[in-house]
């Protein structure tokens, strides 16, 4: 490609993301086939209304459910600028993640399905959890990151979920925020995303709390954010 | 391979088998699953009074955290059926480990009088008939009991020649592999893992065997594809139930690197036992299920 077809390229893709958002799905999924696109779902609050960045308490995790009716994630603002960084896996391949969203770039999200065996936040029970900067894990006395208690995988929301320590063996699948007019979307997952496990592993107990595994599975357009303490019973740190 | 263990009742009774058969019947472990747990199950549920000891097999063995967790867990069910009963801990070691702080608060703070641990005590002769065990911290009359011998790496490791001979050329109890690959030094083709193995800092446990266990596939299936994988080390974590009402365990945790050649533990351990660990054991051990039979 020549310089002038270089520019041309680039002012059609300017022009194309004015028009429309999902020219940077594309883009994404361009990634070595690490992002995939589901349905564009808005964030709301349990009254139906709009998520907006100030109805986020920093360091304090929220949970909503995407792109499947089952599948929890972590919406968590870290409280400061979180910069795009690339992820690399053992196998070699690499994607870039996009860093925080909103007006100070530090609100980040992630599926809340442990990468290593599946450990997930549930009505009950939560071991999954995000350490903020004044509650350090007890036991690996580390702060600022999502640990699961199972097995004390570790991962660095401020690194696109990637694995600190521990036997996970691949990072945390983040969940692709867009935000437009002060709302925020999620709009795909990005990295190994742990859903067939996930499906397969849990039947019996998607089928007690959808009432089928279909209804689990089923992709939403909207995901009611609760603060993590209200939805678990009991919030497990170790 | 990973044949698990085998129980060594020859360090007790030399070639007395019938002696060994009759403790081992009568007395099982409970180390390798099966009827074992059952028996010894009921016998907790239905001892009605007097001692009941329980013995440390001294060196190596699976599951370093068990005795002392038993230990725990029986004096519970004392506790909870007014049993008058005593747990007797005979240890050739000097002092609990893993997780001794744990485990002797739990001792002290719920079963005072039930849990009684003895140090240093080097099983001298064990006679299940008359049922006394003779150590070098004193003869020991029980009830009944959890006997444990010496453990060894499983009969398949015997059968195929793979046990390591210390400096002398004797057996010893273990597998002799490579630390990072489990290649047995024998046979690369034969890998060596979690019980079976020996001359590494890893504690013989199911997390473990889990861990070593998706190393060796990794390495098994670069060596099928014919590329190069450098293995990575395993890790471990334990949890260990104390208190039964309410639930309430404590844990450890070990992660491994490579130093000047040398493997080293970096390990970690909460010894506050609480309900939220409690909470956390069942699903570290949910999660391996899950793994293995999902």
């Amino acid at each position: 490609m020549d310089r002038r077809d270089f520019l041309k390229a680039c002012s059609t893709v300017a022009i194309a993301s004015m028009l429309d958002p999902s020219v940077f799905s594309n883009m994404l999924s361009a990634q070595e086939g690490m992002f995939k696109a589901y349905k564009k779902a808005l964030l709301v609050k349990e009254d139906g209304s709009p998520l907006r960045e100030e109805d986020l308490k920093p360091h304090n995790a929220y949970i909503f459910f995407y792109p499947y009716a089952s599948t929890p994630c972590y919406l968590i603002d870290l409280g400061e600028e979180v910069e795009p960084v690339d992820v690399k896996l053992k196998d070699g391949r690499t994607y870039r993640w996009q860093g925080g969203v909103g007006s100070k770039k530090s609100i980040v999200a992630y599926s809340a399905i442990c990468a290593h065996q599946w450990s997930y936040p549930t009505k009950q029970y939560s071991f999954i959890n995000y350490y903020p900067p004044d509650k350090p894990s007890e036991i690996t006395k580390k702060s600022g990151v999502i640990q699961c208690c199972a097995h004390l995988g570790l991962y660095d929301p401020k690194e696109g979920g990637k694995v600190v320590d521990g036997p996970p063996e691949v990072p945390l699948a983040s969940v692709v925020i867009q935000e437009e007019g002060g709302k925020f979307y999620a709009i795909g997952i990005l990295g190994v995303d742990q859903f067939n496990r996930f499906f397969d592993t849990y039947r019996r107990e998607l089928r007690e709390a959808y009432g089928s595994t279909a209804k689990a599975r089923q992709l939403v357009d909207k995901c009611v954010v609760v603060e993590v303490s209200k939805y678990v019973g009991q919030v497990i740190h170790c | 391979m990973a044949p698990g263990i085998r129980y060594n009742y020859s360090a007790w009774f030399r070639d007395y088998k019938r002696v060994a058969e009759y403790a081992r019947v009568h007395y099982p472990l409970a180390y390798v699953p099966g009827s074992e747990h059952l028996t010894l199950k009921r016998k907790i549920w239905e001892f009605e009074e007097g001692d009941f000891v329980i013995t440390v097999p001294p060196g190596a063995f699976r599951c370093p955290p068990a005795p002392y967790e038993r230990a725990a867990m029986i004096a519970y069910v004392f506790k909870k059926n007014n049993v008058n009963g005593r747990v007797i801990i005979l240890d050739p070691k000097g002092d609990i480990a893993p997780k001794g702080p744990g485990f002797r608060a739990a001792y002290e703070q719920l079963y005072l009088g039930i849990v009684e641990y003895v140090p240093n005590a080097v099983i001298k002769e064990v006679d299940p008939v008359n049922k006394i065990i003779k150590t070098t911290a004193g003869d020991f009359k029980f009830v009944d009991a959890n006997l444990s011998p010496p453990h060894q790496a499983g009969s398949l490791v015997w059968m195929a020649d793979l046990i390591a001979k210390d400096k002398d050329g004797k057996p010893t109890r273990w597998a002799d592999q490579d630390p990072i690959t489990f290649q047995a030094k024998a046979d690369p083709h034969v890998f060596l893992l979690e019980d079976v193995i020996s001359g590494v800092p890893y504690p013989k446990s199911g997390h473990m065997a889990n861990s070593q266990g998706k190393i060796v596939a990794k390495i098994i299936a670069s060596r099928i594809k014919g590329k190069e994988y450098k293995p990575t080390l395993p890790d471990n974590v334990c949890y260990s139930m104390v208190n039964g009402d309410p639930q309430e365990a404590i844990v450890v945790s070990a992660t491994y690197e490579l130093k000047d050649g040398k493997i080293e533990p970096r390990t970690r351990v909460i010894n506050e036992r609480s309900k939220a660990l409690a909470e956390a054991t069942y699903e570290w051990a949910k999660a391996l299920y899950r793994d293995m039979f999902a």
